[in-house]
């Protein structure tokens, strides 16, 4: 089933995109976060066109080609011992698996990159074929977990190579907000800066160029630089150890703190019960009906719950 | 609609009438129609984007402002000055632009006659390069100091032809992706040959080496490594029809054409991949045999599409026929 990018029509000037991530990237998984995030915009839901970007299935022709659900276990178990952290445990493994296969394979990389440069290059094409010249374009990029890796990458590829016609300044693609919820951008450097030579093809890896991670941007011809979007966001919890944090403890190693961000780490509770007062209702509500208290665990990476916590301010940077 | 029509009328003679005023202002003579709100079939040329860009920076005062950078934007429009250019079409020269895939220093010239088959219409190299250069800059610079003297729409208008040629190429461009995408389908999607576990391992290092990795701006290498242990191949050894087993080594290229991978017939004489390479049986031939035991017996393999045939030397040469198959993951 060839790709196809999402085109739409506009009816406004600003367009969103989603990038999901680890656990939510088919497009069956995908309606209550697209639900969500018009609710979020309110009564100018109409005036925003809403696009997502499913990748999911070009990491499944990996897999189904090279039978390697296998390899990836056993990278990720040699991880969790190359990576000497008592904290790093089963599921962050597990989280790490998922990460590791775009860091694996070359040509993962590059499926998934490209169909989100071609996602890119429909979105802007749409708002020009509604009469909204490129520089006046309002685009925002939002994106969760593997989501934001794939974000970073492309972005990145994109300010770099003008065959995309997707720069900052030569082309005037400029985001008014790239959006990342628990990025592991950081982690993933990390990750493939330990693994060394086993990263294959690691000079088309944009994660791991340069001293540090940054936001994409473009040279002019006068050597003044041009970001690629107006506004880098980074929201992550003090629970999420996608984002970087391990029990409330921030790990640098794979927290993604890039020079110009504007960061956000969010209060996480391990539980729905998120003070003393509530504890005690419970309790109380127990003791008179005779049950077990209620008490649900919380999914500290859950995007449904980082978009509904970041709700107005979503709304503020999108309509801008 | 008739607010609507009204509005863009006055951003038009806005417009207009701004250029007009600029000294020496030749795109007021030749305005064009707001080709940004345009539909597509709108015919903008070469010349439209030269006077548009000379407009634009007048009015703009680029000179005055960024005088470094004007004067590298004359130096470009100084080389574009051949009158037979303005009458090319931008979304040729775009289209044509876009065909050099992946390369940064597009051979403009070259791809340009190419596609308009007319090469006294088209660019040279250094005119390519010009162009190219022209439209970078200007909109690296002028947009903003447009922005900062005249309304927003004024400036939509008279940078239209110049953003007229990015559009095209963006068009060509995401072309250009899905074309790659499907090439990726076409190697790893469902119905591509699986590979086992010492092809796993030899096309993993292959990753890093450039004929067999992704390029740099993304297009997949159609070359894969084949390193194998078939044993369902059929021949006829003394009379009789026997399996043998033969151990291939080789690369399999993917054939990427838009004519190949179809279904039917069509799809048996233009697979979707090919192979070839070395084979190595066991010198007395059969089936699940050593090959590399003993005075082991050399020949060549070749596949097209599903069917492989292998030809051994040696003594009373053999012909073994196949199909490509895996018959248990990751081994054989």
């Amino acid at each position: 089933m060839p790709f196809t990018p999402q085109s739409q029509t506009w009816s406004g000037k600003r367009a969103v995109l989603l990038v999901h991530g680890i656990g939510n990237s088919h497009p069956a998984d995908s309606d209550a976060t697209l639900q969500l995030v018009q609710s979020v915009l309110g009564a100018e839901r109409d005036t925003v066109a809403v696009y997502q970007l499913f990748y999911d299935h070009f990491n499944d022709w990996m897999v189904e080609k090279t039978n390697a659900s296998a390899l990836l276990t056993a990278a990720t178990q040699s991880l969790s011992a190359a990576i000497a952290d008592p904290e790093l445990n089963e599921t962050v493994s597990e989280y790490i698996g998922d990460i590791l296969w775009p860091v694996l394979s070359s040509n993962a990389r590059a499926m998934v990159r490209e169909a989100y440069l071609a996602q890119l290059k429909q979105m802007v094409q749409d708002g020009e074929a509604a009469g909204v010249p490129v520089r006046r374009q309002k685009l925002t990029i939002i994106a969760h977990s593997l989501g934001c890796f794939h974000t970073y990458e492309a972005l990145q590829h994109a300010a770099k190579w003008s065959t995309h016609v997707l720069q900052p300044a030569s082309h005037e693609v400029r985001f008014a907000n790239v959006i990342l919820m628990a990025s592991p951008v950081q982690l993933i450097r990390t990750v493939a800066e330990r693994m060394g030579s086993l990263v294959p093809n690691r000079r088309w890896l944009e994660t791991v160029q340069g001293d540090a991670l940054s936001i994409p941007q473009e040279q002019r011809t006068d050597k003044s630089v041009v970001l690629s979007t107006k506004q880098w966001i980074s929201i992550t919890g003090n629970l999420d150890p996608v984002g970087g944090h391990f029990f409330r403890s921030r790990a640098p190693w794979a927290y993604m703190d890039i020079a110009g961000q504007q960061s956000i780490v969010l209060q996480q509770n391990p539980t729905d019960v998120t003070n003393k007062a509530e504890l005690l209702n419970r309790l109380r509500s127990s003791a008179l009906s005779g049950s077990a208290p209620t008490v649900s665990p919380q999914d500290p990476h859950s995007w449904t719950s980082y978009i509904t916590q970041q709700r107005d301010a979503l709304r503020t940077w999108v309509l801008a | 609609m008739m607010r609507a029509s009204i509005s863009r009328s006055a951003r038009l003679c806005a417009a207009a009438a701004l250029v007009a005023v600029a000294p020496g202002a030749a795109f007021a003579v030749h305005a064009q129609p707001p080709t940004v709100n345009a539909p597509a079939q709108t015919q903008t040329l070469v010349g439209d984007l030269l006077r548009a860009v000379r407009s634009s920076a007048r009015v703009a005062r680029f000179a005055d402002t960024l005088p470094a950078e004007h004067e590298r934007l004359q130096r470009q429009l100084d080389q574009l000055s051949r009158s037979t250019l303005d009458t090319l079409n931008i979304d040729d020269v775009a289209q044509a632009w876009m065909a050099a895939e992946g390369s940064r220093n597009a051979p403009l010239s070259r791809i340009a006659r190419y596609r308009s088959g007319n090469a006294r219409a088209a660019l040279t190299t250094s005119e390519g390069v010009a162009l190219d250069s022209l439209i970078m800059v200007t909109l690296q610079y002028v947009p903003d100091l447009l922005d900062a003297r005249v309304p927003e729409d004024s400036t939509d208008v008279l940078l239209a032809p110049v953003r007229r040629f990015n559009s095209a190429r963006r068009v060509e461009s995401l072309a250009q992706s899905l074309e790659k995408l499907a090439r990726y389908e076409r190697k790893y999607g469902p119905g591509s040959p699986r590979l086992n576990v010492v092809e796993i391992a030899l096309n993993y290092v292959a990753q890093n080496v450039p004929p067999f990795s992704p390029s740099g701006d993304g297009w997949p290498s159609p070359l894969e490594l084949v390193a194998a242990y078939v044993p369902q191949y059929l021949t006829v050894a003394q009379g009789q029809a026997q399996a043998w087993t033969v151990l291939e080594g080789g690369v399999r290229v993917y054939l990427f054409g838009e004519r190949w991978g179809r279904a039917g017939l069509s799809g048996v004489l233009r697979p979707t991949h090919a192979s070839l390479g070395v084979a190595l049986v066991n010198e007395q031939g059969g089936a699940l045999r050593e090959p590399w035991r003993g005075g082991s017996r050399v020949g060549g393999f070749f596949s097209w599409g599903g069917a492989k045939v292998t030809l051994i030397g040696g003594r009373g040469p053999n012909v073994l026929i196949t199909r490509q198959m895996q018959l248990l993951p990751w081994v054989f």
